[in-house]
């Protein structure tokens, strides 16, 4: 019985014979700091049911710095089990239910997305202050997947390409051609590199981390902690001022200068510091962008980080209640961004925390993410049984996870005037106590004048 | 009389009367008002920068804060600070007032029990100015005690709240002692009076906490505890000493001398150090003739007369032999700072360390004007009011504003001292003359009242003389308002410039580079700086430094001058024997920041000299002066300090006009140009050059050992360099080689 139950969960990945690839077309941009692989995939189903899920494969040694992928004609992602992938192939398999399925006998053309970072690995380490940064990327020649490939062809996207490891290849300009390769076994793998120049800092959050305290009395606060590292080509020999200045724009162009965060329209009161103070270097402005109305902040670090080169800082800024968090009586639906705001990056680690206000009850969490959460109490100003905190951790964390946090909970409106009345009561206290002893004769001996 | 007059005049007379009857409330208003605003003037530099500590010093005591909240009280006694004067490393509980951290951290867990989570850095930046408000509210007191009358007391509290000498220490974000010991000063001193007037022990009781809270807080505390006895001496002398003077003194000086030795760091030298003799010696006197006048009572008039004059020489002359034998003996000690004030050019004859402080140096006229104002021209006034009908407490007064004079022109610093005396008498004179003008004003409106005298000031001329004070005072807000919003709000860790918009750059160089250090270097690096940059590299960077403004040990700072003022050779083989990892300098030669090494330089040269003898203040000095251009001597350009400064300055256009390399400050271009550095390496220089960071390379293998035949039999490598394990494989190899190779 139980044996039957492990086999129904483990045997999910079920490949119809009859069901291939028949078209993969894969560009590969490495022109960034992270990895962009779009790729156009045409599904034949050449069987006789309808197929209406697909599976995504990714190699464990790539699968923490995947931090995102996606089909687009698909409405669900799943990570699931399969014994047979895990250990054979050493691979996790997500799997994507399809907005309409394929019947058979006929083609379906998906396009994939998948997203890496600190795939590139510095060669040489260390370079110098003017020198480039050369980066060697190691991918498979063939798509790893269960499926098995009838044709497929790879472009590479490079700045400037130094060398390459698969001889077949042509290169036209910065564009590298793979293939086209025909009738590739499922999971076949053939490892190869390409060495180029990138000189884009290869910054990642090594942490970041998102603070929200909500109150009642109108104020949302949000505060955004990071810690940033530059993983790239570390720094050899002089840092050299004379060379690197805002005149030269070109030395030193491997080293981060300037971060972007994208804030709700409505935020005020920004700050950005760090441990030891403001960093008096940012601007903010508000305006539209893409479409959407955003207060764009623009962040330069206190120093430019170079390779190997760390730093940390903190944005804070305020939200309005009004436009996030709607009433409904004594239930209240909070609604927020997951993510944090500073664009074109990627967190090793996440930590989200909210805290709702004291005497919050039956607080429920709706989000459409895998995050692993725990519950405390915060205790901040003038509180006494503290305020309800959710914390929520993700590892790997990008702007794909911005997804909109859902919070409903119950809140009382007496609860919102138990800390004025505090306060209140403790002046009065005060005040009266104040009144009684100053009329309070405590000489024991009366001295004649 | 008409009786539209009448009416006009019973209504002056009503108002009057409700004036009369309000005047308590008034006076608990504008005391109040005076408080709050003495706090608001004094966040200009929060407004106009941010909440961040100042200065030098202020970076220490809010590191000790930091820790002493993190870990408590017992914690902080028993700090080895290894992050400090390194290798030495220092004891911080022995050697630290603790007055203002306990004081902060007091109120950081109060707040907290009170759950309000306020951070300790705003807690540290917000006390001077809260305590500045305390300081205004002593000071009324004080004045009340010297004079009985509100009005001076209101006057004064104004003119302490605001004066800027005390601003400039006080700003938010001036975390430093004197923020809250100038409070502990003025109300011992309050205390005190309440005391010699009332002879109540109570209040004694009270003079010797206040002064425990001083002693914890401020060196500063010898000032009390000299200004005290001689008060008492001067009553005894003129015969104005009384019962409750004795009760004063003596509550006093024994509570407060016991509580005195509670804090480590004074501990035992409240018996036998210098500064407190006068106490000691005062002590012994007044209850001598207390008891010398309880045995008149016995004795026949003629006796006496004889016998005091025999007792009183004994005594005096026994205590001052007494004295001279102690400190002859080593018994008893002045401090450098203390001697400096008795003999105002001894720290520049021998302790350069003391001397080469800004805030040591003589005051000038200039800074006694712009720190004080008219408060100068006021307080002859009070003094002369002090003199004029004098009790105990206006001659407390009168000698607190003569003795305040004295050390204020000696040190700069001491202007803080000054500040509340200036005050107060500025206060008292004031309000005499106010009060003068005021009646015969009122005279002549109010004649039932006030009856007309002969001698009195014309009322025309009482009016225009009201409205001259008004004018002044007017004057003397002003000026204060102007240093608290920017003569002293810059928190000297950030500067600001405006550019030809008017737009307010900050330039945040010093934080730039500190924070560089604090998150790329590694946590055991040493940085070597002149210590000036010491607390603030510990407390914004979390680095060990080897010399800190706390200066205590002065053949320690007088290595690292010397190494900044040798050669790059020798500074590295110092460098390297002191483990220094990185060498960090201040440059302002773009920016025109004249407060930089270059120009501290001979001060490093000076105390380095000192210790080593080897460094000749003359070798640095070209064609006479002291100078950076081409004339400058060998010496100077081959310094380390030159070297590092000036390293690949000749590769940048600094000011218009002027070719490559040209030194802003010192206006010239520099001597020597396009030197490589051997040991040194760039490691990080601030966008403004402002904070220069060098790291000493890894010594080269095989360095300094010249490769011949006879040497290499002969050396022998040192037992210094088997730390080095890492290598030790490689180098045995080659040893073994080269010893074949000879054989």
């Amino acid at each position: 019985m139980l044996l039957l139950i492990f086999l129904a969960l483990v045997s999910s990945l079920r490949i119809p014979k009859n069901f291939v690839i028949s078209n993969i077309e894969r560009t590969v941009s490495l022109t960034d700091r992270y990895i962009n692989i779009q790729s156009k995939i045409t599904f034949q189903n050449d069987g006789v049911i309808p197929i209406e899920k697909i599976y995504y494969t990714i190699h464990n040694a790539l699968s923490d710095r995947l931090y995102h992928v996606n089909v687009e004609e698909s409405n669900a992602k799943k990570l699931i089990e399969d014994v047979d992938v895990k250990y054979k192939q050493n691979a996790t398999v997500y799997e994507f239910t399809l907005i309409r399925p394929i019947e058979p006998s006929s083609k379906l053309e998906v396009e994939l997305s998948e997203h890496f970072y600190k795939r590139f690995k510095p060669l040489p380490k260390e370079i110098g202050l003017e020198d480039e940064q050369l980066v060697q990327f190691m991918d498979s020649v063939y798509f790893f997947t269960p499926y098995l490939v009838k044709n497929q062809i790879t472009y590479y996207e490079t700045p400037k390409i130094i060398s390459y490891s698969l001889k077949s290849a042509t290169q036209r300009n910065q564009l590298l051609e793979f293939g086209p390769f025909q009738d590739i076994k499922p999971f076949s793998t053939q490892i190869h590199t390409i060495h180029l120049e990138n000189n884009t800092p290869m910054t990642i959050f090594t942490k970041a981390s998102k603070i929200i305290e909500v109150s009642h009395w109108g104020n949302i606060l949000i505060e955004e902690n990071y810690s940033i590292e530059n993983q790239g080509a570390k720094l050899k020999g002089e840092f050299g001022r004379v060379n690197f200045n805002k005149y030269n724009p070109n030395v030193g162009k491997h080293s981060l200068k300037q971060l972007s965060a994208s804030l709700p329209y409505d935020s005020w009161g920004v700050y950005y510091r760090d441990e030891i103070g403001n960093i008096s270097t940012s601007n903010a402005a508000k305006g539209k962008l893409n479409g959407e109305t955003q207060a764009l902040v623009q962040l330069r670090p206190r120093f430019a980080i170079f390779g190997g080169w760390n730093s940390n800082f903190t944005l804070g800024y305020n939200l309005p209640t009004k436009k996030y968090l709607e009433q409904d009586g004594n239930n209240f639906r909070l609604t927020l961004n997951f993510s944090f705001s500073v664009k074109e990056m990627v967190s090793d680690k996440y930590n989200f925390q909210i805290s709702l206000p004291e005497g919050a009850y039956d607080i429920q969490v709706d989000l459409p993410l895998y995050v692993e959460r725990n519950d405390t109490l915060l205790f901040s100003y003038f509180d006494t049984v503290g305020r309800p905190t959710i914390i929520l951790d993700k590892a790997t964390t990008s702007q794909f996870d911005n997804k909109q946090i859902i919070i409903t909970y119950k809140f009382s409106g007496v609860s919102i005037l138990r800390e004025p009345l505090m306060i209140f009561g403790t002046f009065l206290f005060a005040f009266l106590s104040i009144i009684y002893l100053r009329r309070l004769d405590l000489q024991t001996l009366k001295l004649k004048e | 009389m008409s009786s539209e007059e009448e009416t006009q005049q019973s209504l002056s007379y009503k108002v009057h009367k409700s004036t009369l009857k309000w005047a308590p409330v008034f006076n608990m208003t504008i005391l109040l008002s005076i408080a709050i605003i003495s706090c608001l003037i004094r966040v200009f530099s929060v407004i106009r920068y941010e909440s961040i500590i100042h200065e030098f010093d202020p970076w220490f005591n809010y590191r000790t804060t930091q820790y002493l909240v993190k870990e408590g009280p017992y914690a902080l006694w028993n700090w080895y600070d290894s992050e400090s004067w390194y290798p030495l490393g220092r004891s911080v509980g022995g050697t630290v007032y603790p007055g203002l951290m306990m004081t902060s951290g007091m109120i950081y867990w109060v707040l907290h029990k009170l759950s309000i989570p306020i951070d300790i850095r705003n807690v540290c930046v917000f006390l001077a100015p809260i305590f500045s408000a305390f300081t205004s509210l002593a000071a009324y007191g004080m004045t009340k005690e010297i004079t009985k009358r509100s009005e001076a007391g209101l006057l004064s509290a104004l003119f302490v709240a605001i004066v800027p000498s005390y601003m400039s220490r006080s700003v938010a974000g001036s975390y430093d002692n004197e923020g809250v010991s100038i409070f502990a000063l003025v109300f011992t001193f309050y205390t005190f009076l309440k005391t010699v007037n009332t002879g109540s022990i109570l209040w004694g009781v009270y003079t010797a906490l206040a002064f425990f809270y001083m002693v914890a807080s401020w060196g500063g505390y010898a000032f009390i505890i000299n200004i005290i006895p001689i008060f008492v001496l001067f009553l005894l002398i003129t015969g104005r000493s009384n019962q409750r003077i004795q009760v004063a003194y003596n509550v006093f000086y024994i509570l407060g001398t016991l509580l005195a030795m509670q804090i480590p760091f004074v501990g035992f030298q409240a018996l036998h150090s210098s500064e407190h003799m006068a106490s000691h010696a005062v002590f012994l006197l007044i209850n001598f003739l207390n008891f010398f006048s309880w045995i008149r009572n016995f004795v026949s008039k003629k006796a006496i007369i004889t016998l005091t004059k025999f007792l009183v020489v004994f005594l005096v002359f026994s205590i001052l032999v007494g004295v001279v034998i102690l400190t002859l003996a080593g018994k008893t000690q002045w401090s450098g700072r203390s001697l400096t004030l008795l003999d105002p050019t001894y720290a520049k004859k021998y302790i350069p360390i003391i001397a080469s402080v800004s805030e040591h140096q003589a005051t000038t006229w200039s800074s006694f004007f712009f720190d004080l104002h008219y408060l100068i021209l006021f307080s002859p006034v009070g003094l002369y009011y002090c003199y004029y009908k004098p009790t105990e407490t206006k001659i407390f007064g009168a000698l607190y504003t003569v003795l305040g004079v004295y050390f204020a022109s000696v040190m700069v610093r001491l202007l803080l001292v000054l500040a509340p005396a200036v005050s107060i008498m500025a206060g008292i004179g004031i309000s005499w003359a106010f009060r003068k003008f005021a009646k015969s004003v009122r005279s002549f409106i109010l004649p039932k009242i006030e009856k007309p005298k002969k001698y009195r000031i014309p009322p025309e001329i009482s009016i225009i003389g009201l409205v001259l004070l008004g004018y002044y005072c007017s004057i003397y807000v002003l000026h204060a308002n102007f240093a608290g919003s920017e003569a002293y709000a810059s928190p000297s860790i950030i500067l600001s410039s405006r550019d030809r918009q008017g737009n307010r750059n900050i330039i945040d160089d010093y934080r730039e580079a500190y924070y560089w250090l604090r998150m790329n270097t590694r946590a055991d690096d040493k940085i070597m700086s002149w210590w000036d940059y010491g607390y603030q590299i510990t407390g914004m960077s979390n680095r060990t430094v080897l010399v800190d403004n706390n200066t205590w040990n002065n053949t320690h700072i007088a290595t690292v001058g010397m190494a900044m003022a040798s050669s790059e050779e020798d500074a590295f083989e110092i460098c390297e024997k002191l483990d220094v990892d990185y060498v960090l300098v201040i440059f302002g030669g773009i920016l025109n920041y004249s407060g930089d090494d270059i120009n501290k330089f001979l001060w490093m040269v000076r105390i380095g000299g000192g210790v080593y003898p080897h460094i000749k203040e003359e070798d640095y000095y070209g064609k006479g002066t002291y100078r950076v251009d081409q004339y400058a001597t060998e010496t100077m350009t081959n310094s380390l300090m030159y070297r590092l400064s000036y390293y690949r300055f000749d590769e940048v256009q600094t000011a218009y006009g002027q070719p490559k390399g040209y030194d802003t400050v010192r206006q010239a271009v520099i001597g020597v140009k396009g030197y490589k550095l051997r040991h040194f390496e760039e490691a990080f220089t601030s966008e403004n050059w402002i904070v220069r960071i060098f790291k000493r390379k890894q010594r080269e293998n095989r360095d300094g050992v010249a490769f011949t035949s006879k040497q290499t039999s002969q050396f022998t490598i040192p037992k210094e360099s088997s730390p080095v394990t890492k290598f030790s494989k490689k180098a045995n190899i080659k040893q073994r080689f080269t010893l074949n190779f000879n054989e």
